[in-house]
């Protein structure tokens, strides 16, 4: 039971991150033929997830979720709510800085990115070239997450979810802020739930491995 | 279940593949206690606040940007940095900066694009632009000069003579003056001055850390400096007197000066004698400009001309009228005739090549890369007219008229315009104008930020990295201070591109790529420093060092004479010129004479509207950095001035909100009711009025001297008129 759990979290976290990516036509013709909706509410009701659907559905041109996206986490003509870690969070944590911004939030390349960027290197892994200037893109650590996951240390894996996904409230209430497009709220209140479950569930475990 | 697609996301960087061991520091807190031992590099490179780019040391740790301080040896910086320097660092991780080059796709609608993308789509729209217009049908504008030396070689081979700067909203009146009338530029010798008079300057708001450092040095000494400024700016606070004069009137007060000069015979009779030509032309066509007229004019007291003239005289030659800036260079109908005057005062102290009084600027030759140039093109006459038999023969080609760019693309003659670091909608005159740029068929343009040229206009946004993340070639480092050992310096790259970004020659070389003119680009930012250097007798791992290294001195006191003893400017007789052939030819007055400005306000509710720099801000440029609009805030630095005589006279009262209107714009502004300002004008920083709306921080705060300000051209230096504009005051918003 618990293996299947954490195999659908494991799922709707790749399946959520994609949202967070620049989308291409691939991408939306499967949104719009409802392929995704439906996809993330079976991995939900798997994982144990309140078991609501995703609303998912919206109507849109390709063009038309092209410029949400933008207006959303890119911003032009308008604020956005960038999708990066750093940029909710103080700077750094580091006395010895004394750029003005140091105890600021609103910045990339914090302390976050530091700590992406380092598990990035130790691992030996490499960012798409649209990531490749931003390691603490929500959709890095979705994917770093569930790279972690195939570790048997759920403490380990815990302590990455404590450490880099406790921004999410903040980065939701800046997409409420800017009036960012329903399906970019719906998907981060689901990233939120299922990360919640996946802390819970993980918690509870010895090991990874043994559950598998 | 559905399948669903995703995309190649996370990739062994090597081929090996497998995971050895989980990183040490799987704990962000274990990382950061660990990250805090790292050492700190220095990184020596040059500012971006303005234009003066000053040396510093910018500290790097763990790879991010950590402290920056100014250069020790630096002549501009001289181991301190200004607000400008210390807040604009913040702006490499501001996530509001353009991050990838980006299309248009409507109205206010753009889409991110590859790199390669851009250069095919502009490549192709360029190409055919050329092939069915002709090449002098694209323009290239930018700030100036940085991009130049990469601009030519485009231009060059596309066949057009179109390179414009911003210099017509800043200087333009200066550079036309100086070279025709001393043959170069010369500056003051501040920390060794025993009088300095500055007018329309204020050397404190455009403040140049060293800069100030030198003249508050000289005060302490006992020197004299006296500020005449329509506002009591930053610099009259540290002066010895503040005179406030009429605006626009500046030009009047110098030829009394002279006349005073001349008249009680205080001028240097010798230094004239061996080292002027025009003399007597410029004094017969302003023999009655005496004191009294230019009370009249400037509402400066007569006694007050003479007992300055009387005390610069006694001064001399330790004694200069400041050469001056953006100040009165662009403002005014009688700009060159102003620039004019103040050569001609400064001939009459004896002060020019002197210590104490001007001096010219140190510098050394760099070397040049060699490197195939493309084949001559014929070019057409230039499109904006500068230098071109008409309007504006007497205009420097190499300034331009950017103005005059969205009225050319109304009418056809331009038909693709590259826009450089620059924002011309929001520093050059009426924006409603200045957005006609964008129905030429092709706008490019390069910036670091969402600008409001880039989001109202360009079809093509190509964003450069920032200062920090690329390297330039070296410069002299000159201008505005004297030195008499020349400085070489360059900008080091002190981080990696935070965003998708390119330096301008990879822009460049991406874009020749796609127009067949790669081999004009195929060499590197390295091989042009190295090449530059090598005559100095260093290398680029010396420079890179120390980021600024000075040599022997190569400016020595003394007028330049040739082997014969003969005076040797660069120009025509080898003399200071009172008069400049080139105007005369061109049906203007050889010398200077009094020309009234163009505009003058005359109703109670009427005021010129003038403006100047803050010390916190470059004009607009660093207008969305939140660090430096703090101040602003502070300090209700948005707020417009206006003497209190006056508002008494309309009822407003300080603080209060009020409409300020030109035939161009009726806009509201809060405003500082004060003495410190000449009744007859108003004045608004010319940091605010954001109207991108991505420029989060700066957008609609504020308002701008442009919003009401009139395209104009000057016709000898083809300056904007700033200040020729009047606008009506009136409390409250409707």
């Amino acid at each position: 039971m618990q293996l299947n759990q954490l195999q659908s979290l494991k799922q709707l976290c790749l399946a959520l991150a994609e949202f967070y990516r620049f989308p291409d036509e691939q991408f939306y013709q499967e949104l719009i033929s409802g392929e995704w909706t439906e996809m993330i509410g079976e991995l939900g009701q798997k994982a144990g997830l309140t078991g609501r659907k995703p609303r998912l559905s919206f109507d849109l041109t390709f063009s038309a979720l092209k410029q949400e996206y933008i207006r959303s986490f890119i911003g032009v003509g308008e604020p956005a709510a960038p999708p990066v870690e750093s940029i909710y969070k103080v700077w750094t944590a580091d006395p010895s800085a004394q750029v003005v911004f140091a105890r600021q939030k609103g910045y990339l390349m914090g302390d976050s990115a530091l700590h992406i960027r380092y598990l990035l290197e130790s691992l030996g892994l490499e960012l798409p070239a649209e990531l490749a200037y931003q390691p603490d893109h929500l959709a890095v650590l979705l994917e770093l997450l569930v790279f972690f996951l195939e570790t048997p240390e759920p403490n380990q894996v815990v302590q990455y979810l404590e450490d880099h996904f406790d921004w999410l409230p903040d980065f939701y209430d800046r997409l409420s802020e800017i009036k960012a497009n329903e399906l970019y709220l719906e998907v981060t209140s689901l990233l939120m739930e299922c990360l919640q479950q996946m802390t819970v569930l993980l918690q509870g475990l010895s090991s990874i491995e043994e559950v598998s | 279940m559905p399948k669903f697609s995703r995309r190649t996301f996370l990739k062994m960087a090597t081929a090996a593949g497998a995971i050895g061991s989980m990183p040490v520091y799987l704990n962000r807190n274990k990382l950061l206690e660990a990250a805090e031992e790292a050492t700190i590099e220095k990184v020596p490179t040059l500012c971006n606040g303005c234009s003066n780019m000053c040396g510093m040391f910018v500290h790097v740790k763990n790879g991010r940007v950590w402290k920056a301080e100014g250069h020790p040896i630096h002549l501009k910086s001289r181991g301190k940095l200004c607000a400008r320097g210390h807040g604009t660092v913040a702006d490499i991780y501001n996530p509001n900066r353009v991050t990838q080059p980006m299309k248009r796709v409507g109205e206010g609608q753009f889409e991110p694009i590859t790199w390669e993308q851009a250069f095919q789509e502009i490549g192709q729209k360029l190409m055919k632009i050329v092939d069915v217009y002709g090449g002098n049908s694209v323009v290239w504008m930018e700030h100036g000069t940085r991009g130049k030396q990469y601009a030519d070689i485009l231009l060059d081979y596309i066949g057009s003579p179109n390179y414009i700067t911003h210099y017509a909203t800043c200087f333009t009146s200066k550079t036309n003056v100086w070279p025709k009338m001393v043959g170069t530029t010369l500056y003051g010798d501040h920390e060794n001055a025993d009088y300095m008079l500055f007018v329309g300057r204020n050397f404190a708001g455009g403040i140049i850390p060293n800069g100030m450092n030198k003249v508050l040095k000289a005060k302490e000494r006992g020197a004299k400096l006296v500020v005449v400024d329509p506002r009591h700016c930053e610099l009259a606070i540290q002066a010895d007197e503040w005179i406030p004069i009429r605006p626009g009137t500046d030009l009047a007060f110098f030829l009394a000066l002279a006349h005073v000069l001349i008249t009680e015979k205080l001028y240097d009779v010798q230094f004239v004698r061996q080292y002027v030509s025009g003399f007597d032309e410029f004094w017969q066509a302003n023999k009655n400009c005496t004191p009294e007229w230019a009370e009249k004019i400037t509402s400066v007291p007569a006694d007050k001309i003479r007992e300055i003239a009387r005390e610069m005289a006694a001064k001399a030659p330790r004694a200069f009228l400041e050469t001056g800036y953006h100040g009165l260079n662009a403002h005014y109908q009688n700009s060159v005739q102003q620039a004019q005057a103040n050569v001609v005062i400064n001939a009459l102290l004896g002060n020019m090549f002197k210590v104490g009084g001007l001096l010219p600027a140190a510098s050394l030759e760099l070397g040049q890369l060699d490197k195939p140039v493309p084949p001559a093109k014929e070019k057409g006459p230039r499109v904006d007219g500068a230098g071109e038999e008409g309007p504006y023969a007497t205009v420097e080609p190499g300034r331009g008229i950017p103005q005059l760019v969205p009225k050319l693309v109304e009418e056809g003659k331009v038909k693709a315009v590259f826009i450089y670091h620059y924002n011309p909608l929001r520093t050059g005159p009426d924006p409603e104008y200045q957005k006609k740029m964008k129905d030429a068929e092709l706008v490019v343009s390069i910036p670091i930020d969402w600008n409001e040229t880039s989001y109202h206009t360009a079809h093509y946004i190509l964003p450069e990295s920032f200062f920090l993340e690329r390297m330039e070639t070296p410069v002299n480092v000159n201008g505005h201070i004297t030195h008499l050992s020349p400085q070489v310096a360059y900008r080091a790259k002190v981080v990696d591109p935070v965003h998708n970004t390119k330096s301008l020659l990879e822009i460049m070389q991406g874009l020749a790529k796609e127009i067949g003119a790669a081999e004009y680009f195929n060499f590197t930012v390295e091989e042009e420093a190295e090449a530059m250097v090598a005559p100095l007798g260093i290398t680029m791992a010396e420079l890179r060092k120390a980021g600024c290294l000075e040599f022997p001195p190569t400016v020595k006191p003394g007028f330049p004479l040739s082997a014969m003893g003969k005076p040797s400017l660069a120009t025509p007789s080898g003399k200071v010129e009172f008069s400049v052939g080139v105007y005369k030819a061109n049906g203007f007055s050889g010398v200077p004479r009094w020309v009234p400005p163009k505009v003058m306000p005359e109703k109670e509710n009427e005021f010129r509207l003038i403006h100047g720099k803050q010390p916190w801000h470059s004009h607009h440029i660093t207008s969305n950095n939140r660090y430096l609009m703090a101040i602003s805030e502070t300090y209700n630095g948005t707020w417009a001035w206006m003497n209190s005589q006056r508002a008494k006279q309309l009822g407003i009262k300080n603080g209060d909100t009020v409409t300020i209107a030109s035939e161009l714009a009726q806009k509201q502004v809060q405003v500082k009711v004060t003495e410190l300002l000449h009744p007859d004008c108003i004045w608004l920083p010319s940091a605010y009025g954001g109207f991108s709306p991505k420029a989060e921080v700066a957008y609609g705060v504020g308002v701008n001297y442009n919003d009401f300000l009139p395209v104009q051209v000057e016709p000898i230096a083809g300056s904007v008129m700033g200040q020729e504009v009047i606008v009506t005051v009136r409390k409250g918003v409707n």
